[in-house]
């Protein structure tokens, strides 16, 4: 299982990732991202809680109320456009990250 | 569940209770129910289920963090204003309270120990009427005491968590120093009742009277307790007031 600290930085690009499939709510999130990552990173909570709350707060995704559930409404969340054109930016940028890195770390033939 | 309530609450202690902490502690609630009913369903026992659910979860710091709150910041009361300070008029309504407070669970206690000296000196005459006479000082003692918490208890939390104003805050200290003398009377009148109380059997074994002998010595002891909590109870409520912080 990978660490938290080395998924540091990348939380917020998965989360974004997840929500360009489909609005959702926090367990939902958790769950896809550790049944994409086959459970290789299980995301916090409060760290999946605090990277909602900034990514709420930089307007890349929305919050509201959804279907009643232990009997409040869950909070649900949805891209917004800046979030979308955040997660472009995120990919490309990864791309190249990741070009970067491989060229310094990947297993020598 | 209730177990994963307890320990949301234990990671939020301390923590300034906004409106953003509150929504932050009942969405990683749903988190953690969402987490623990998962893990029932895949066959995990009860206490499996909470552990993951609270593994799970993680530092309460990120989520301060987020919402942009120094858990090092002591937590301000929402009713430390000034203008929730508690004034003159305020404090001497809660003495009043605490005096009649005081003057009924004095009595209470008196009475319930009274009740066993009223048995002892009518048993002499008749059994029923000692039977009687117990059960009624006991009634009356346990209903003072009972109407004694009822009554001070909407005082207690009208003044609890407020801070004073600087006037009631010279006025209690005044209070608790004025208090002073009758509160070493009062308990030293206790102290003495409750020694004393040995005499009247010794007295009335002499004058060969000595069915009176208990009873009498119970009396004054009801008598001393009345005195030590009358004036302990007065004196306390001086000084819940003169030790709460005057407000900012």
């Amino acid at each position: 299982m990978i660490s938290s600290d080395s998924m540091r930085g990348y939380n917020d690009a998965l989360i974004l990732a997840v929500l360009a499939a489909g609005d959702s709510y926090g367990y939902q999130l958790e769950k896809a991202i550790r049944d994409r990552t086959d459970g290789a990173y299980a995301i916090r909570e409060t760290t999946l809680y605090s990277t909602l709350t900034r990514l709420v707060k930089a307007g890349s995704i929305e919050a509201y109320a959804g279907e009643i559930s232990y009997g409040r409404p869950r909070t649900y969340y949805r891209l917004t456009a800046a979030g979308n054109s955040v997660l472009a930016a995120k990919r490309k940028e990864w791309a190249q990250t990741q070009a970067v890195v491989s060229k310094f770390l990947s297993a020598e033939e | 569940m209730e177990t994963l309530n307890t320990y949301l609450a234990g990671l939020f202690a301390g923590v300034p209770d906004t409106a953003a902490t509150r929504k932050a502690k009942a969405d990683l609630l749903d988190l953690m129910t969402d987490h623990y009913h998962e893990e029932l369903a895949l066959g995990k026992s009860e206490a499996e289920a909470i552990g993951a659910a609270i593994t799970a979860v993680g530092s309460i710091d990120e989520v301060l963090a987020a919402l942009d709150i120094d858990p090092a910041e002591p937590q301000k009361s929402p009713q430390s204003d000034a203008n929730d300070a508690i004034d003159e008029e305020s404090a001497e309504r809660y003495w009043r309270a605490n005096i009649r407070y005081a003057l009924s669970l004095g009595a209470g206690v008196a009475f319930c120990i009274l009740s066993i000296a009223l048995a002892a000196a009518f048993a002499l005459q008749d059994s029923t009427i000692a039977a009687v006479m117990f059960f009624l000082a006991l009634g009356i003692g346990v209903a003072a005491i009972i109407t004694s918490a009822i009554g001070i208890k909407p005082e207690r939390q009208r003044i609890a968590h407020r801070p004073l104003a600087t006037a009631t805050k010279k006025l209690a200290n005044e209070k608790l120093e004025n208090y002073h003398q009758a509160y070493t009377i009062g308990i030293l009148v206790g102290i003495l009742c409750c020694l004393f109380s040995v005499i009247p059997p010794i007295v009335m074994n002499a004058i060969a009277n000595e069915e009176l002998g208990a009873p009498l010595m119970i009396g004054m002891i009801a008598l001393g307790v009345f005195y030590l909590v009358y004036v302990q109870t007065i004196s306390n409520g001086y000084k819940r007031l003169a030790n709460q912080p005057i407000a900012d």
